[in-house]
């Protein structure tokens, strides 16, 4: 019996009453008017948030109870609701988990006339725009050569080089490369505007300090990082960095920022030549680390996340090489928040393997010129093969199938030692990234298309159906049907994407998740038979690997009939 | 269309990671603002102030090296500035202390910035004249090298400018030439065009300047210490020394080695010792024409002091045996007259005399034996010389 849902979406736009002009502002720069747009007016809506783009869209549709081009003003912040919930008055005035699906600003308002062949007139209104992680996307700019009022020697004052002084030169004039975290939160720290520049007739801070309109973060009312619900409303000082290795089920270990990779920042690329997001990537060890952004409902509200955590991609229980690599870097898939999808409100799964995805060769290239001197000790500490040597069959078999990485941000060592940076370390890394890329073909990839979902999906989490939803028998490696115990498919979220619609009185709401890494576990997330396809496809005989739901009859001694 | 959902962590949109493999691959001109050594790893690393697209950064910097062995280096602490932002608009670089430097990055990498070489600044005047052919002139910290049209190599140091305080005051007017003190300054050493050097303190004090010039032309060398001259000529390999006072001080020996050594004090000549000894076979006191060689030994003393004695007892024994022989004969001849008795006494009497003559001859014999022994008795008694003579 299929599930009865009454869906219901609505849009809150806090629309700018000044709409700005080249002479400045002319009222107020963050007045204003809250403006509730239920299905009314309201035809359709969507919002996609992928895990590879730091910036979600979104789309929503109007019918023309308004010249809503001329209403709407661009730039406006709005809130997308959609949900199985109703929606009540209470919903629009505190953002509650099961509704909200996406906090946005207004990029364009266009509306859309069309005349059929029966002369029809149709106009619609389409609103578009993005989601807060937008905010990434500016470039950040700071000026130089402004000085910093604080310091009163008025020597090496510039704010900048107080920022490099403190950061790059640091710890008493080492050059010491800092860890990933720390960097990090120096280029938020820069973004936020902390630097308590003066007002000068220069563009002399960052200019992306950006704010929401009060009323937003009263709707809102993020949390920081304290574990407070803040009041401010610059958006920078709610971001809150999450970084390190999986201890546990979301919750992530601390303890040694180092682990995570050191660097230095680069000053160059902070001068309005590249966006936020490129700049943090830049500094991010993206060979080691996954950044992305998402929102993340505590118990406590909404936070406003940066991931920058070590790829939790191990998902066996012994890794392949405890010798080789560093066990407490070992991030288990497992531990990733999971979120436990309604079986019955899947209505459509199409998954599969991607050989595409399958590498047997992987090298971190160290892009410090100077360490490249070190290259014939490197290249055996920061490679790592398939198969364990370089003549491998498995190369004559499948071609060289690299993944590199040029990253800039290194296992440095700490001061004192001789030596520029631990290579042991890095090949430490190598090792424990084969367990990410060489086993990506056995894995599944896919996207799952259900009822929508009023629960907030994050990308970055991971997702749990019942396995019975692939094909037709639960036949996916020897494990499985040796099990009676239930299967599921545990997979890592890349995109999510909610559409709503109504159509003739018709209320659609769906939720699509495209997913990849997906593994066989059980209820409690361990492992069926291997986790992924065998190894051996002979390791799941002809019978076994039979839809047997489907295919009754077939002798399994008849191996050349499929 | 494939179904496949691309893992965002293999499948990276390029637009995203564009800062990741930025490359900046222009020279930047750059001002050092400040030097520092780094604890860890014991390297210089400069600060430098690098304009590029009308905004400013602060770069850390390596410098290019002439040589960078581990035991073949060159370090330089350029100079740095005092940073003031509110000061340093209206002359821009021509107020800016710090020394101005051209910036690459290696491998691109805007980490890692090194200094590839100096540019001149703007606020420093050539005095070089381009007409005159290829020159050379540098200055760093007070030291001026320069190699002039002629190829004449000259290196000055100039010491610390007296007005060094307007480098180190925050950026405000346009830096001003340089001013030196030339009692401190102006030492300098020269390769000149004949082959010749010099090493000089130029001093402007008193009569004249220290310095060391060696002629290669004339085949000389000349120390000068004001009016203090110590000469070499090569030809002739003589060397002269002029000066008012010479004080040798050598804790165990000095030694000379020549065919002649000559002296000349116009008052005396003083020797304290403990012992003065002249190694050779003769002494000459006097003029060149003397012909007396003078110094006997007194081993010679004694030894000759034994022979006189010997010699002059023995010549007395003789002169009273000789005298008594003389009383015998005289007596011998007054017995003579008378005859046959006269001439039987004065028989004995004449045997006496005999007698003493004969003991007279033997003294004789003796004192001639000494001298014999003396002039036989071996070396330890030698002449110190030869001959000696006295004026």
């Amino acid at each position: 019996m299929s599930l009865i849902r009454t869906p219901h979406a609505a849009v809150i736009v806090w629309n700018f009453d000044d709409r700005l002009n080249t002479k400045g502002i002319t009222s107020s720069f963050d007045k204003v008017n809250e403006m509730i747009i239920s299905t009314v007016s309201l035809i359709s809506c969507s919002t996609n948030k992928t895990k590879s783009d730091p910036v979600g869209t979104f789309t929503f549709t109007l019918a023309p109870t308004r010249n809503w081009v001329s209403v709407l003003t661009p730039g406006s912040w709005c809130a997308i609701l959609m949900t199985n919930e109703p929606l009540t008055e209470d919903s629009f005035k505190k953002a509650k988990p099961k509704q909200v699906k996406m906090l946005g600003r207004i990029d364009t308002v266009r509306t859309d006339v069309s005349v059929s062949d029966d002369g029809t007139r149709s106009t619609t209104y389409v609103v578009s725009g993005r989601d807060w992680g937008s905010i990434f996307n500016n470039t950040v700019y700071v000026d130089p050569i402004v000085q910093d009022p604080s310091e009163t020697g008025k020597t090496m004052a510039s704010a900048l080089y107080q920022q490099f002084s403190q950061n790059v030169f640091s710890d008493n004039n080492d050059v010491l490369a800092l860890s990933i975290p720390k960097n990090l939160n120096t280029i938020l720290s820069i973004f936020g505007g902390p630097l308590k520049l003066p007002e000068t007739d220069r563009l002399a801070k960052a200019t992306h300090d950006v704010s929401i309109p009060t009323e937003v973060s009263n709707f809102f009312q993020f949390v920081d990082g304290f574990n407070v619900i803040s009041s401010s409303t610059k958006l920078t000082e709610l971001l809150i960095l999450v970084w390190g290795p999986l201890k546990g089920e979301d919750d992530y270990d601390n303890s040694a920022p180092e682990q995570t990779g050191t660097g230095w920042l680069d000053p160059g690329v902070l001068l309005g030549q590249h966006s936020l997001w490129s700049i943090l990537q830049e500094n991010s060890n993206y060979a080691m680390n996954e950044m992305f952004l998402e929102m993340f409902w505590s118990n406590e509200g909404p936070e406003l996340l940066l991931y920058n955590r070590i790829k939790p991609f191990s998902y066996t229980d012994a890794p392949a090489s405890a010798d080789k690599i560093d066990t407490s870097m070992r991030s288990m898939f497992q531990n990733i928040a999971s979120h436990r999808l309604d079986d019955e409100a899947i209505i459509n799964v199409n998954a599969g393997t991607n050989w595409a995805d399958k590498f047997n060769f992987i090298e971190i290239k160290p892009d410090i010129n100077e360490l490249s001197i070190l290259g014939v000790l490197l290249k055996a500490k920061s490679q790592a093969f398939q198969g364990g040597n370089s003549t491998s069959d498995i190369f004559n078999r499948e071609g060289f199938r690299p993944i590199m990485f040029s990253i800039k941000q290194l296992p440095f060592n700490k001061k004192g030692s001789t030596e520029p940076f631990q290579s042991d370390v890095l090949s430490k890394w190598v090792h424990l990234a084969k367990e990410w890329f060489f086993d990506s073909h056995r894995l599944i990839n896919g996207t799952v298309i259900l009822h929508g979902s009023s629960e907030y999906i994050p990308v970055g989490d991971n997702i749990m159906f019942e396995a019975g939803l692939v094909g037709v028998t639960p036949n996916y490696n020897s494990g499985a049907v040796k099990t009676n115990n239930k299967i599921y498919v545990l997979a890592h979220v890349e995109t999510v994407q909610n559409t709503f619609s109504i159509h003739d009185g018709v209320r659609s709401f769906q939720t699509t998740i495209q997913f990849v890494r997906g593994i066989f576990v059980d209820e409690q997330k361990k492992l069926v038979g291997e986790g992924t396809i065998d190894t051996l496809a002979s390791s799941l005989n002809k019978v076994d690997s039979r839809n047997g739901r489907t295919v009754l009859s077939v002798a399994a001694n008849s191996p050349k009939e499929e | 269309m494939s179904d496949n959902v691309l893992d965002s962590s293999i499948w990276v949109d390029p637009s995203t990671v564009r800062a990741i493999n930025e490359q900046n691959n222009r020279l930047l001109i750059g001002v050092i603002r400040e030097v520092r050594n780094v604890k860890n790893t014991k390297e210089l690393r400069y600060m430098v102030e690098v304009y590029t697209k009308n905004d400013t950064i602060i770069l850390g910097c390596r410098m290019m090296r002439q040589w960078g062995g581990a035991y073949n280096y060159d370090d330089y602490v350029m100079r740095g500035y005092n940073y003031n932002d509110a000061s340093n608009n209206q002359n821009g670089t021509l107020a800016l202390a710090g020394d101005m430097v051209l910036v690459g990055h290696i491998g691109g990498n805007g980490r890692e910035g090194v200094i590839i070489g100096s540019l001149s600044h703007p606020a420093r005047k050539s005095f070089l004249d381009t007409t005159k052919g290829p020159q050379y002139k540098s200055e760093f910290n007070g030291i001026e090298t320069s190699i002039n049209e002629d190829g004449e190599w000259t290196l000055t140091f100039k010491g610390q400018p007296t007005n060094l305080d307007k480098l180190t005051q925050t950026p405000s007017e346009v830096i001003p030439e340089p001013e030196y003190d030339t009692d401190v300054g102006t030492s300098f050493m020269k390769w000149d065009k004949e082959g010749g050097f010099t090493l000089s303190d130029e001093a402007t004090d008193g009569d004249k300047a220290q310095k060391l010039h060696i002629d290669k032309k004339k085949g000389t060398i000349d120390i000068f210490s004001g009016k203090i001259n110590l000469n070499f000529k090569k030809d002739g390999q003589e060397v002269s020394l002029t000066n008012k006072k010479t004080t040798m001080t050598t804790e165990d020996l000095i030694e000379y080695k020549t065919k002649k050594f000559k002296g000349e004090a116009t008052e005396e000549v003083r020797v304290k010792t403990a012992l003065y000894v002249v190694e050779t076979d003769k002494v000459r006191l006097g003029e060149e024409g003397a012909s007396e060689w003078l110094i006997i030994g007194k081993t010679f003393r004694e030894k000759q002091k034994t022979m006189d004695n010997s010699v002059k007892e023995k010549l007395n024994s003789a002169k009273l045996k000789i005298t008594l022989a003389k009383t015998f004969l005289n007596l011998a001849g007054t017995a003579m007259s008378v005859p046959i008795s006269g001439a039987i006494a004065a028989g004995p009497i004449i045997s006496n005399a005999a007698t003493q003559l004969g003991q007279a001859g033997d003294a004789l014999g003796e004192a001639a034996d000494a001298i014999g022994d003396f002039e036989s008795g071996g070396s330890s008694h030698n002449y110190l010389s030869a001959v000696s003579k006295t004026k």
